[in-house]
């Protein structure tokens, strides 16, 4: 939170001077009627002071001090200070006092801005995913539990171009959903009345997939927690349609008949994207193979994990889905907040596709509190992270077919070391790069004439 | 119920690491099996019919392991529950030839396992 803070103020103060180097013939301010009601638009104790070019540094800081005040920074600017004033004066009495000194050029607020796209979930800060930078995860079971700033899925700079991947529905094939929890309820796919619980239920055989668990809760809360509300996190998608297809019992276990017929479900009902955090070590399963021939027959993307048993999925023994060749499918392995291979993650050079955080991840939880969150740790969550980037760049280009996202998702993202030999394209998967990401043209020729 | 229960017995079955599947009729085809050795619903399979084949076709070739259930999950796909399991490798020889019936599996067992058995 400190970390978190100390970035705020130095990007408040970094813009400030900013906005000073476009106010060449600045008027003095005058506090206004809207930025008094606006409070938590500048720093409440805090002004900018350009004093004249006369007045060096000690002479400044004397100035100030005769007022009670005190000098924060001498900006890089010439004659510049950031000075605190504090209690009992207001902004306006401050900004008055040095308006009519006559030693003082300029005085202004020292403005608060923020990153246009970073939404206002109280709990964003601790989303390491989302942004990075080396925050102390409270919750976290993982060590470590902080990390390298920067190393995250940068979707901050895509969420200047899209948050609404609505028109998108994500199919969370898992432990249900906790349709009614506070930041999912409002992005839960419209079943109508015959599904008015947002999806069904393969395991009680019935239409009602409420979640006992939590795993299908978090999946979905990272694909698509409501963002900007103010309420707990976000999703990698602020606003979504997702489908709750229950396979896996409350201890987390379902059959390959459960699964295929989540599969089916999903599919027939106009899912474009499926999750399955879920695995399996052993042969071939045909007939999960079948359904997810079904799905790209529907062009449908399936995004599954990798595995959490530290196993090379390639040569140390199979893996499904993962280990399945679709071109519709992606496995994903965990990268820890250092961007280093989790300890548990399992790779594969031929049958692992790409890295996501899988490490001490925030998200929406399941019980009967509709404001319960829980930080879990697995492939499962880097799974939800790419399944949120599939449907924002479905939403995004409408006209992406399977191939389009899957090409999109691993070509588009950074190379990770730590995937090196371990994956099929050794990247981290990075949000704005494959929002960004067109496919080569192909079948081009030219003529030399 | 009855279906957990049936994967309480698989699970309880792998954590033991034991091969899968003690149910009535089932042992003999555990210590050849290679499907034994991994987690399975015991007494489930899927069964994929043919093209136009007609579900008959299942009680016809595996009615002598007194089927309890047969339950169409589409595209072909049907569960087929058995109170006597002949094991998964008996399953596969006996459809064989069978023109209409394209495949058989066992119902397999999936999990989110998390690291350290954590969600």
């Amino acid at each position: 939170m400190k970390a978190l803070l100390r970035l705020l103020a130095t990007a408040a103060l970094a813009g400030a001077v900013l906005s000073l180097l476009n106010q060449v013939a600045a008027v003095s301010f005058a506090p206004t009627a809207e930025t008094a009601a606006v409070p938590g638009s500048y720093v409440a104790d805090e002004v900018l002071v350009k004093f004249k070019p006369v007045f060096a540094a000690q002479s400044r800081t004397a100035i100030v001090a005769a007022r009670g005040h005190a000098v924060l920074a001498n900006l890089n600017r010439p004659g510049w200070v950031r000075v605190r004033f504090g209690a009992p004066q207001t902004m306006a009495q401050a900004l008055a006092a040095y308006w009519n000194d006559p030693d003082v050029e300029y005085a202004q607020p020292n403005y608060i801005y923020r990153a246009t796209a970073a939404p206002n979930d109280t709990q964003y800060g601790q989303l390491w995913a989302f942004k990075n930078i080396g925050q102390n995860i409270g919750t976290a079971s993982y060590i470590p539990a902080s990390g390298t700033p920067g190393a995250d899925i940068n979707v901050e700079k895509a969420w200047d171009h899209i948050t609404d991947c609505s028109s998108v529905v994500v199919a969370v094939v898992d432990t249900g959903v906790n349709y009614t929890q506070e930041d999912l309820a409002g992005n839960m796919w419209n079943g109508g009345p015959g599904f008015p619980h947002h999806g069904t239920d393969f395991v009680d055989s019935d239409n009602d997939p409420m979640d006992p668990n939590g795993h299908g809760t978090h999946v979905a809360g990272i694909i698509g927690a409501a963002g900007n509300n103010a309420k707990g996190i976000t999703g990698v998608c602020w606003k979504a349609s997702i489908m709750a297809v229950r396979v896996l019992n409350a201890a987390g276990i379902g059959t390959s008949a459960s699964i295929i017929q989540g599969v089916d479900f999903a599919v027939s009902h106009g899912a474009k994207v499926i999750n399955m955090s879920l695995i399996r070590g052993g042969d071939f399963d045909q007939a999960f193979s079948s359904a997810i021939t079904n799905a790209q027959a529907n062009d449908v993307a399936v995004v599954v994990a990798a595995g959490n048993e530290a196993n090379d999925n390639d040569a140390g023994g199979t893996r499904y889905p993962c280990n399945f060749t679709h071109p519709n499918l992606t496995c994903i392995a965990a990268f820890d907040q250092n961007y280093a291979l989790a300890s548990f993650s399992n790779w594969g050079a031929t049958s692992v596709d790409v890295g996501a955080p899988g490490t001490n991840i925030l998200s929406t939880w399941a019980g009967t509190n509709a404001s319960i969150y829980n930080t879990i740790t697995g492939t499962s969550m880097a799974s939800a992270e790419v399944a949120g980037l599939a449907a924002m760049l479905r939403a995004y280009n409408p006209q992406f077919t399977f191939a389009d996202v899957v090409n999109a998702v691993t070509k588009g993202g950074r190379a990770a070391a730590s995937l090196a030999g371990k994956t099929v394209s050794g990247n981290a998967i990075d949000v704005m790069s494959s929002l960004a990401f067109i496919n080569p043209p192909t079948g081009l020729t030219a003529a030399v004439q | 119920m009855r279906r957990l229960i049936a994967l309480a017995v698989a699970l309880a079955g792998a954590a033991a690491g034991t091969a899968c599947g003690d149910t009535p009729g089932n042992s003999r085809a555990a210590a050849s099996d290679g499907w034994s050795q991994q987690t399975r619903v015991p007494g489930e399979y899927l069964v994929t019919l043919a093209a136009r084949a007609d579900h008959k076709a299942i009680s016809d070739l595996y009615g002598r392991f007194e089927i309890t259930d047969i339950r169409d999950l589409g595209h072909n796909v049907f569960l087929v529950t058995l109170t006597d399991d002949p094991g998964p490798a008996t399953m596969e020889k006996l459809h064989e030839g069978n023109v209409h019936i394209k495949s058989v599996q066992p119902n397999l067992v999936y999990g989110i396992r998390g690291p350290g058995n954590a969600p």
